[in-house]
């Protein structure tokens, strides 16, 4: 018995212009469905539409064939059910961490006092207590990033929809991050999406790694990762993830 | 063994208050010294003016007063209450003038910026009206309002609204997608967007914009003053010119730099201490 779908992507594609108007397929004829608790990783090389799969989801964009259904209706818009992290610079600079956190609580109209709690919680679980009312510019980029986690978690969403967030953050706070972020899947058993280039953090993460290629942005395969949580990077089992992955990209 | 724990301590303690003593002090100074500065280069800047028609005996003093003589003019005049009288009536006209751009221009800037229709519909005319110099309007304003009240605040106005106009525009037109569409998954409306984010993330344009257009309403309250009013400091030079009182002229130059740089100073004070995260204000 598996559980129900709750991302069902069927046969999507995406066509926009170029500079020059030369029309082009981000996305050609591409399905992915995403089962309720999942983390799932988007992998491939630059131009393969893993960025448009994703926007596609979190109701950004609309494809311009094919259908995206989240929790089985159709995606038509953005909302606070897909808690969106980016790769860096979202943050609203204006504001502090605690006013970013309580954004969406504010816009859905919460009590003042519960806003108050609940992104206070929301920052303690993201070890951030002491950075409530700091603003972005003050943060580092691991602490920011923490911050843009807590902002889309605070709304409850039932996915969270990760796009390259650490990407932009150093190797040694990226494995932090990676590590923490696994421990707060398993505490909430919420889905996530989460795109990367990096095949080691998709090898760390994911239990199905979604391989992609270009020209035009397709699936390429599908890579099941059955290792135990957490991830040992230096076990041979790893090593041998890591190396099925690397040439699963690499044909 | 804890000893030598203690006595580093307490060694690093009196290390910490020494520098944190060093620091103050060397922060007051600075102070202290900028201030004593600017102080001394207005003085020798008073000095070498009132020096002129000494070591120059063919300049006329009437055409060229020193220091001196305006002050002997101004104290008069101060304690007559014209001088404030006037000063009071250009800093109405400005600021109502600037008020009233700074609302219209925003608002102009963020509905240009965001509808694709009210762009298009008036690209043409306010960049076409934005280039004519709001001088050029003086006579004619003259012509149609006569000399009244709002004649000045209106020419003010228009000259004001341009520079903030396009600099929200820009502001508003630029705004990075990311915050877009962080607000739209975080479940913000169009109208939430526009004032929590939009409005917020083209401000640091924005406040480029207002503090241009500070300037600006300067400009255009002086052409005002000058060309028909029977009040304000443009006009007290107007008829210091008519008097052949240079000193009043002089009074009128001194009075305009230091509204100009008052103004600008509480400006960008002002932005300081209202957008405590756009630290680079100033």
């Amino acid at each position: 018995m598996t559980s129900p779908d709750l991302i069902d992507v069927v046969d999507v594609s995406q066509i926009f212009a170029t500079r020059d108007g030369e029309p082009t397929w981000a996305l050609w004829r591409t399905s992915l469905s995403v089962r309720d608790g999942e983390f799932v990783c988007l992998i491939g090389p630059s131009g393969c539409g893993k960025t448009t799969l994703l926007h596609l989801i979190a109701g950004f964009i609309r494809p311009s064939e094919g259908s995206v259904r989240f929790g089985g209706t159709e995606v038509r818009k953005p909302g606070p059910d897909r808690g969106v992290v980016f790769q860096e610079y979202a943050l609203f600079a204006w504001m502090t961490a605690r006013q970013n956190v309580e954004f969406g609580l504010r816009m859905r109209g919460t009590p003042r006092q519960e806003r108050r709690e609940r992104a206070r919680d929301a920052l303690a679980r993201m070890g951030l207590d002491r950075a409530v009312d700091r603003y972005p510019h003050e943060l580092s980029g691991g602490m920011r990033q923490r911050v843009a986690v807590a902002r889309a978690l605070v709304n409850q969403p039932r996915v969270l929809l990760m796009d390259e967030p650490f990407a932009a953050v150093d190797a040694i706070t990226r494995a932090t991050l990676q590590q923490d972020l696994i421990e707060l899947w398993q505490q909430t058993r919420i889905s996530i999406v989460f795109v990367t280039h990096n095949i080691d953090e998709a090898v760390y993460l994911a239990q199905r790694v979604v391989v992609m290629k270009p020209h035009p942005g397709s699936v390429k395969t599908v890579m099941n990762i059955d290792l135990p949580y957490p991830r040992q990077r230096t076990s041979s089992d790893f090593s041998a993830a890591f190396a099925a992955l690397g040439e699963a990209l690499g044909e | 063994m804890s000893e030598t724990i203690s006595v580093d301590e307490a060694r690093r303690e009196s290390l910490e208050a020494d520098f944190c003593r060093e620091y103050r002090a060397g922060r007051r100074m600075e102070m202290a010294s900028r201030l004593i500065l600017n102080v001394t280069g207005v003085a020798i800047f008073l000095a070498i003016w009132e020096a002129v028609p000494w070591l120059f005996p063919w300049i006329n003093k009437v055409m060229f007063p020193p220091p001196s003589q305006v002050f002997t003019t101004f104290w008069p005049m101060i304690k007559s209450g014209e001088i404030p009288y006037n000063i009071l009536i250009s800093i109405r006209r400005a600021s109502i003038g600037f008020g009233i751009a700074a609302i219209a221009a925003i608002v102009a800037g963020a509905f240009t910026a965001r509808l694709r229709i009210a762009n298009y519909l008036t690209e043409p005319l306010l960049h076409g009206f934005r280039s004519v110099p709001v001088i050029a309007l003086v006579p004619l304003s003259v012509l149609w309002f006569g000399i009244g009240e709002g004649a000045k605040i209106a020419l003010v106005a228009t000259g004001a609204f341009f520079p903030i106009w396009i600099a929200t525009f820009i502001g508003v037109r630029d705004v990075h997608i990311i915050y877009l569409r962080s607000a739209a998954c975080l479940g913000a409306g169009r109208l939430a967007t526009m004032i929590w984010v939009i409005l917020p993330a083209a401000l640091p344009l924005i406040l480029a914009g207002l503090r241009q257009a500070i300037a600006v309403s300067l400009i255009v309250l002086v052409a005002a003053e000058l060309s028909g009013a029977t009040a304000g400091v443009a006009y007290m030079m107007s008829m210091g010119h008519q008097l052949f009182k240079v000193d009043i002229m002089f009074i009128g130059l001194l009075l305009l730099g230091a509204l100009g740089f008052l103004f600008d100073r509480l400006f960008v004070l002002l932005a300081r201490r209202l957008f405590p995260w756009y630290a680079t204000a100033g």
